[in-house]
């Protein structure tokens, strides 16, 4: 088809492909004559968005997931798991309002110090044994500690506890009882 | 000296640094063991745990806490490979 050039100001003639690459360029394009509608699906990809483009303010409150808003938020907000980790000392984990779980080793004791303030008055009836243990994060402020003791029949507590560490101890009827010592603490680690 | 490291997850790192046989800073802070006999013993608090020994050749046997900046730490941070022997310097585990 032949192009005409007609007395209106118009050409018409012109067919798809007839202009050499590089004649139309942004210069050309008149301000906001290419929006959404003339983008064909996927013509925008990630090797088009320049790197650190897309923010916060640009992602919408329910772009995460239409069905859950309030779980995103409140999950984030409060509730959610910071940090797992662990040591030769035991595991942790961290939660964003500041609440802090130690769980440390298993640890086995012989009761091996004749004692007479517990099971009976004369020196011999009772033995204790105790150990100092660190906790694998540290706390803040002083956590509350739990403790019991496992495989034999015994008694076991804790002192001094400080915000990293406590000293465990088992009681038991015997000079040779082994217990498996296990000991929570729960705290804040901001 | 023998030094035996207890772990502990923060976010600051522990400097332990052997000036002798009988002497360490824990962050700065000199500690003085020339006191315990050889063949003696001492219990002792944070940031030490435990107790001191000393053998009858008067090698310091201890167990220190050691901080560790849980965001940046490395598998011996976190597991210590026990017991450190130092005659100086600082600790690198």
């Amino acid at each position: 088809m032949a192009v005409v050039i007609n007395g209106n100001g118009t050409v018409t003639g012109l067919a798809v492909g007839g202009l050499p690459d590089g004649i139309v360029d942004a210069g050309t394009l008149a301000t906001d004559s290419v929006d959404s509608a003339e983008l064909i699906d996927g013509s925008i990809d990630t090797s088009h968005i320049a790197a650190d483009a897309v923010t916060v303010d640009k992602v919408g409150s329910f772009a995460y997931e239409n069905d859950t808003p309030a779980f995103i938020t409140n999950t984030l907000a409060s509730g959610a798991i910071m940090e797992n980790g662990s040591n030769a000392n035991g595991k942790y984990t961290k939660f964003s309002d500041g609440t802090l779980i130690c769980t440390l080793v298993q640890y086995d004791v012989t009761t091996t110090s004749s004692m007479s303030d517990m099971y009976g008055t004369s020196s011999g009836t009772s033995y204790r044994t105790g150990v100092s243990k660190t906790f694998p994060h540290a706390f803040i402020a002083t956590p509350s500690v739990v403790t019991s003791g496992e495989g034999r029949l015994s008694v076991t507590e804790h002192a001094g506890t400080s915000t990293t560490g406590v000293t465990l101890y088992t009681y038991t009827q015997n000079s040779t009882y082994t217990v498996s010592i296990n000991a929570t603490a729960i705290g804040r680690w901001k | 000296m023998n030094i035996n490291i207890s772990p502990i997850a923060s976010d600051k790192k522990t400097i332990i640094e052997v000036v002798g046989e009988n002497t360490l800073k824990y962050d700065g802070v000199v500690y003085d063991f020339s006191a315990i006999p050889n063949g003696g013993k001492v219990e002792v608090v944070e940031p030490a745990m435990g107790v001191i020994t000393k053998d009858t050749n008067g090698i310091v046997t201890i167990t220190l806490q050691r901080f560790y900046n849980s965001s940046d730490s490395t598998n011996a941070d976190r597991f210590p490979a026990n017991p450190y022997i130092l005659s100086g310097g600082i600790l690198n585990v």
